[in-house]
């Protein structure tokens, strides 16, 4: 169960500290410090006596910050990987250790919140669970948060690296070497890390939380970035927030890593950064065509000082290519014109260098348009890349244009005032709304930008419709963005004008007050860009208790856009990247007829089901191929669109026209999706309106996706497959993952498998089996009964069943139609072309392809049978037991569960069958050794399910089925107080069972003649069974539990079971027989290890352990007393049940006087493993040297052969066995041997 | 056994002498390597019981307000509580 997050804090300071290195710098530690505890010289807490402020505040220490000091209130991580290497240190560290690891759920002293997969991103208000915001930090926020804080600091938030390169403030993950290699800088996540912050200041801000970045060089913009001491006078409310000066480093470094991608950090600005800037300057104080292109107020003297000293600031940007456009001949003495528009309107000079930009944007990240009057500085440019870096495409930061006259600074732009209801942007500590003006004189965006405007503009406008022509084209190309100020009247992020706008004057107050005919050619001009601009919303429809229809309606209803994209969840769009761009284009093209758009998929087996199918075909899962589809059809068709004819498109993929939705509505008809959509595209095409499909835009729906399991938690990227619980969880992983030596095709393929089988179990009598398209048309079908059964033998749902020469069907076999041949012949050969593993099975990549005709099983009915109908009879089997019988009517409307006594049992499956009484078999008893004779030729894997048909006496082979449903039908109770997921949990454990289990044995009470060790004086104590468990663990990696059988659980780390009566009053090691008893199956599972407590595990078990024979026991080497013994019960390991007359013929004190016969008879020795040698013989598998496993008494003689000394281990040695009087407690081994010391340890 | 030993980005060569912690070692790969110092055996901490909260006690403030501490005397809490409730705060810990 989650913690929840107490509210300890309300009203609070909360301090977080992340591991960022900036908190030496603020806490002034000496460098000397620094150096010795980033190169591992002294420990974290070094630092601690520098942080004594914080000492008593409340303090979350993020990931490994916690061992600065044990002060911390509580300590946060949200990374397994980090929980899984620091578990140790976090264990002893005395303060509350909070998480969100998955790998940590389980564990006892970790508070678990789980991750909120409603909110991911922010702060979750849901106490239980944190918004993980894919870093600790953002995490710990959530935790602090909910726990009440009113203010929080952060401490080493700097998410980036500092100028030594470091990334922590420690060294505890090695990250310096990443940090240093700039090949593996880009795996650094700071860019990803620096996401969640915008969302969690909003949060914060909503929920009345003051954040402040106590890093002021910090990547994070998002809080006021302050210093230590300011954080300190605050909290100590010394001052207030209003106090705060501003920060002294306004301009935060960009990170240095990770960025590329979406902009370049700050130093390619100088050096890597390609900027093309074009000026616009134009000079005719001759008036020619009625455009001076002078200045406007400050009279013509000044032109030439104003042009020159902006064009010489330009060309001092760092790695700007400055361009003069104009018009030869039109130019300031000493101008020259670099790019010459000579030819065109000179007051279309800007419409024309903006367009001509075009051609260079494959050559430059960055394009400035500028008139030749504005003075621009770098810091602006910068912004600008900063801003673009956190932004969207269609965001801009235009710079505000001042104009300084007698010492005053007027903000020129922003008289026209703000936009009503303008989003208000924080960046850098400033507020960034959008003005009503959208003209600046200039234009900066990235290239990326440029092409999104080019693209949605027309190259052809070069109307006046905003202020003069100039100002028209800048506003123009301004449309299709928010273009944000700063809306503070400082001198912040604005250019000069270096001339005197003549708005500003008395007279031009109201400049934007375009007059009534003006502003509605504005407004029409805006609203034709923004058209083109169309959105699309995609939207998966659902709805909590809805139908499909009403989810559509739903979807469209909540869409604000035009055209809204109703897709399914299983449809890959993005096979072909430029999926949204199509689907815009087309939005934009089409005319206002056509009301849906669609593309085109891979078809499914009925291609003439609907329209939409391309004209590739792919019969696989694999996304490679679908992608490389995707691209043949781009190339192939582009954009182009095609009308379709059909109401026949399918729903997984509809571009739909809001207008035309309104009007239709969808309607829920029918049961699945096809009629609901087929139904809304009939109505549609009735209406006159069209359909559209983009032959060039290829999806690749995968049908027959599983569900997806939501319960699951997010696993981080560590390679941890866990293992699944319930059954039909185990079902997906097995159709996924093999059963070892598990031959599919033997045992799945209808053809090979009745050989298989026959042996055992009556089969159908087969009549053909084709396995080529030649011998399906070369058959001689009239040599056929007029009864018989084609099926594929690699798939299911793949057959003909032809009674009377009449074939059936459908299910239930009530319709009914003669057999038509060539239809026959056509599905056959595409059965051999059906990959079934299609579905998901994957295993069915194993079963050959083929076709078969066999006997109608008809012939045999009984009169039940031809009453009620035929009876399927379903063992559901797990290795190697049956676990219960399904029964089912022949088209599995009618079921019912039983055990093998035919006893009813309590649950069904979720399905919609009906559970009705079913008849005992007369033959139950045969059925059931018939179904564990198949199990043993099926190899009783983990789960298989044995299916029959039973008539009278006789029992007839149906098939072996592994992945019944696909594993998607839960079992459920019929009693609805229980769990709903009991029995799938039950039959999870069944699966699960095949896993070993290692069994040792610790008993205090003593009853009767103790073992030999005991009676030197060695107690077995708690302590052995912990040292041999963690050697298990450390040393095991194929999945097991481990378990000890005990009278004294006490002290026992491990998993442990009471220990029985039995045999105990004969002493020594006789009670141990009783894992002889195929009874203790159900105890242990199927296969079984048990293993002394005085055993030393020296290696890896894997290979010992994996060994498959049915019972191996260790070997008795001989010692000087000659016993003829020849096996150790220090070790064995057996199918449970597989050596049962061990247990069965034990005989109580006569066998145990047997054995002290025989025993002086120097036959055997011993207890429990005289009596297995003297039950079972001498011929069974062993444990040896050869396999690692070796006797104390072997290792402590030298050899002369390989020159190995007394007491050294062998190299292959895994085991040690001290079996006897001797142990590895005694002295002589457990200090003088190294390897006891090293291995028999806690 | 086969199969490379990465560490570290490197594949250690046989024969080769480097320097580990021993929780960096996977498992399957112990019983390729001759440890040259004692092995500092990785304790599986993550199953043992909670302790946290016996690091803490109640401390009265005085007219019925009590406070979370731990060892040192720092409460845990920002503000006082009734006693069950620091009682009920303690037990959660």
């Amino acid at each position: 169960m989650n913690w929840a997050v107490p509210k300890i804090w309300s009203g609070g300071d909360v301090w977080i500290i992340g591991g960022g290195a900036s908190i030496t710098k603020e806490f002034e530690i000496p460098d000397e410090v620094v150096l010795d505890v980033l190169n591992g010289k002294q420990p974290m807490s070094a630092y601690s006596p520098y942080m004594k402020f914080l000492h008593d505040k409340h303090v979350i220490a993020v990931n490994a910050a916690f061992m600065i000091g044990e002060w911390m209130d509580m300590v946060f991580f949200g990374d397994s990987k980090f929980f899984l290497k620091f578990k140790n240190q976090l264990y002893t560290h005395p303060k509350l250790k909070v998480s969100c690891a998955p790998a940590s759920q389980q564990c006892p002293w970790v508070k678990y919140l789980s991750r909120d997969k409603r909110k991911p991103r922010g702060l979750t208000e849901n106490r239980e669970t944190v918004s993980w915001n894919y870093n600790s930090g953002g995490a710990a926020m959530t935790v602090a948060a909910n726990a009440g804080a009113k203010r929080i600091f952060l401490l080493g938030f700097d998410m980036k690296l500092n100028d030594r390169g470091d990334q922590h403030f420690h060294s505890v993950y090695k990250s310096k070497r990443t940090a240093a290699n700039p090949a593996k800088r880009k795996n650094l996540k700071f860019f990803q890390h620096l996401k969640s912050f915008p969302e969690i200041a909003q949060d914060a801000k909503r929920r009345g939380i003051e954040v402040y970045n106590v890093c002021p060089d910090s990547a994070i913009l998002e809080f006021p970035r302050i210093t230590l001491k300011q954080a300190i006078e605050l909290s100590n409310n010394r001052i207030k927030p209003a106090d705060l000066p501003p920060v002294e480093k306004p301009v935060a470094a960009l990170p240095t890593v990770s960025l590329q991608r979406h902009t370049p950090p700050r130093k390619r600005l100088t050096k890597d950064l390609r900027i093309l800037c074009f000026v616009n300057h134009y000079y005719n104080p001759q008036q020619q065509e009625g455009f001076t292109g002078g200045a406007t107020v400050k009279g013509n003297e000044n032109r030439e000082t104003v042009v020159t000293q902006a064009i010489t600031a330009l060309r001092n940007i760092p790695n700007c290519d400055v361009r003069v456009c104009g018009l030869k001949g039109f130019t300031i003495p000493g101008v020259e014109v670099d790019i010459d528009f000579t030819g065109i309107k000179p007051w279309n000079l800007v419409y024309e260098s903006l367009n001509y930009m075009n051609n260079f944007t494959n050559d430059y990240d960055y394009f400035i348009n500028i008139e030749d009057d504005i003075l621009l500085k770098e810091n602006v440019i910068q912004n600008v890349i900063e801003f673009n870096r956190l932004r969207s495409i269609d965001e801009v930061f235009l710079p505000n244009r001042i104009e300084i006259e007698k010492g005053e600074c007027r903000f020129v732009d922003l008289r026209g005032g703000w936009k009503k209801d303008s989003p208000i942007i924080i960046f850098k500590n400033r507020i960034l709304k959008i003005a009503n003006n959208y003209h600046s004189a200039i234009l900066i965006l990235s290239t990326r930008q440029y092409r999104y405007a080019y693209n949605m503009l027309d190259p052809n406008f070069r109307e006046i419709w905003w202020g003069g022509p100039m100002a028209s084209a800048y506003a123009y190309f301004h449309i299709p963005f928010q273009l944000y100020r700063n809306s503070q009247l400082t001198e912040y992020h604005s250019v000069e004008h270096m001339d005197h706008w003549k708005c500003y004057d008395d007279d031009n107050k109201d400049y934007l007050n375009l007059g009534k005919e003006k502003l509605e050619k504005a407004q029409r001009v805006i609203q034709h860009v923004r058209k083109r601009n169309a959105t699309i919303e995609v939207k998966i429809p659902y709805g909590l208790n809805m139908d499909l229809a009403g989810a559509y309606n739903h979807a469209m209803e909540d869409s604000k856009t035009d055209w809204v994209l109703l897709l399914d969840h299983d449809v890959f769009v993005s096979c072909n990247p430029h999926w949204y761009d199509m689907c815009i284009e087309a939005v934009r093209t089409v005319s206002d007829r056509v009301g849906l758009i669609t593309c085109v998929s891979n078809p499914r087996h009925n291609k003439n089901k609907g329209s939409q199918w391309a004209d590739i075909i792919i019969n696989s899962p694999d996304l490679d191929l679908h992608v490389q589809a995707a691209y043949e059809l781009y190339q192939k068709y582009g954009m182009t669109l095609r009308r379709v004819t059909t109401q026949k498109v399918a729903g997984f993929f509809m571009l739909v026209r809001k207008s035309v939705w309104k009007d239709l509505k969808f309607r829920g008809v029918g049961k699945g999706v096809d009629l609901i959509d087929w139904d809304f595209c009939e109505r549609l095409l009735k209406k006159g309106l069209h359909i559209y499909e983009l032959p060039g835009l290829y999806v690749y729906h995968r049908r027959d996706v599983r569900k997806l399991d939501w319960g699951k938690p997010i696993l981080e990227s560590q390679n941890i497959e866990e293992l699944p619980v319930k059954f039909g969880d185990w079902i997906h992983y097995y159709m996924k993952h093999q059963y070892p030596n598990h031959d599919y095709n033997q045992l799945i393929n209808k053809h090979h498998v009745k050989s298989l089988v026959q042996p055992v179990v009556k089969v159908a009598k087969e009549l053909a089996h084709f396995t080529d398209p030649l011998q399906i048309d070369e058959f001689d079908y009239s040599r056929l009964p007029k009864s018989f059964v084609i099926k594929a033998t690699h798939g299911s749902h793949m057959n003909i069943i032809v009674k009377d020469g009449v074939e059936q069907i459908s299910a239930n076999q009530k319709q009914s139609r003669p057999f038509n041949l060539p239809e026959a012949k056509v599905k056959m050969k595409q059965w051999l072309e059906t990959r079934f593993a299609d579905g998901g099975e994957l295993y069915y990549d194993e079963v050959d392809r083929g076709v078969l005709i066999e006997e109608n099983l008809c012939k045999y009915f009984t009169d039940y049978e031809r009453e009620y109908g035929i009876v399927d009879y379903k063992a559901w089997c797990f290795h190697g037991q049956i676990q219960f019988i399904a029964t089912a009517n022949y088209n599995g409307t009618k079921v019912n569960y039983y055990d093998t006594q035919w006893n009813e049992l309590p649950f069904r499956r979720d399905d919609r069958t009906q559970l009705v009484k079913f008849p005992k078999p007369v033959n139950l008893e045969q059925m059931v050794k018939t179904v564990n004779r198949l199990l043993d030729i099926a190899g009783n894997p983990p789960f298989i399910r044995v299916d029959l048909y039973n008539f009278g006496m006789d029992t007839y082979f149906g098939e072996f089925t592994h992945s019944p449903g696909k594993g998607d039908k839960p079992f459920i109770p019929l009693d609805p107080k229980q769990p709903r997921d009991w029995y799938e949990l039950e039959f999870g454990r069944a699966v699960a069972n095949n896993s070993l289990t290692v069994v040792c044995f610790k008993w205090k009470h003593t009853v009767g003649e103790p073992l030999p060790a005991v009676a030197r004086g060695i107690k077995y104590t708690a302590d052995y069974v912990n040292k041999l468990y963690r050697a298990v663990e450390r040393n095991l990696t194929i999945p097991h539990r481990f378990v000890c059988v005990t009278d004294d659980p006490e002290g026992i780390e491990c998993e442990t079971y009471p220990l029985w009566d039995w045999g105990r009053e004969f002493g020594r090691c006789f009670t141990r027989l009783k894992m002889f008893d195929p009874a203790m199956r159900q105890v242990f599972g199927r296969r079984v290890l048990c293993i002394d407590l005085d055993t030393v595990v020296t290696g890896n078990l894997d290979n010992i352990f994996s060994r498959k024979e049915d019972f191996i026991i260790h070997t008795y080497y001989m010692d000087s007393h000659g016993y003829q013994q020849k096996y150790n019960g220090s070790l064995f390991m057996m199918d449970m049940g597989s050596r049962p007359e061990v247990y069965t013929q034990f005989d109580g004190q006569r066998s145990v006087d047997l054995l002290k016969k025989l025993q002086a008879e120097k036959k055997i020795i011993g207890s429990d493993q005289a009596w297995i040698n003297y039950v079972l013989g001498d011929g069974e598998k062993r444990f040896g040297e050869e396999d690692g496993v070796y006797h104390l008494r072997n290792i402590m003689v030298p050899k002369r052969t390989t020159g190995r000394k007394r007491g050294d281990l062998p190299k292959n040695a895994r085991l040690v066995m001290f079996s006897g009087n001797q142990d590895p407690s005694m002295p002589m081994y457990s200090k003088d041997l190294l390897w006891v010391q090293r291995n028999w340890t806690l | 056994m086969s199969g490379s030993f990465h560490f570290n980005g490197h594949i250690i060569k046989p024969n080769q002498t480097f320097e580990a912690d021993r929780e960096d070692i996977p498992d399957a790969f112990m019983d390729t390597l001759i440890p040259l110092d004692n092995i500092p055996e990785v304790v599986d901490v993550s199953k043992q019981p909670a302790i946290t909260k016996d690091n803490f006690n109640l401390h009265h403030r005085g007219g019925g307000w009590y406070d979370v501490v731990d060892k040192d005397g720092k409460a845990i809490n920002e503000k006082a509580m009734k006693r069950d409730e620091a009682q009920e705060l303690l037990e959660n810990l």
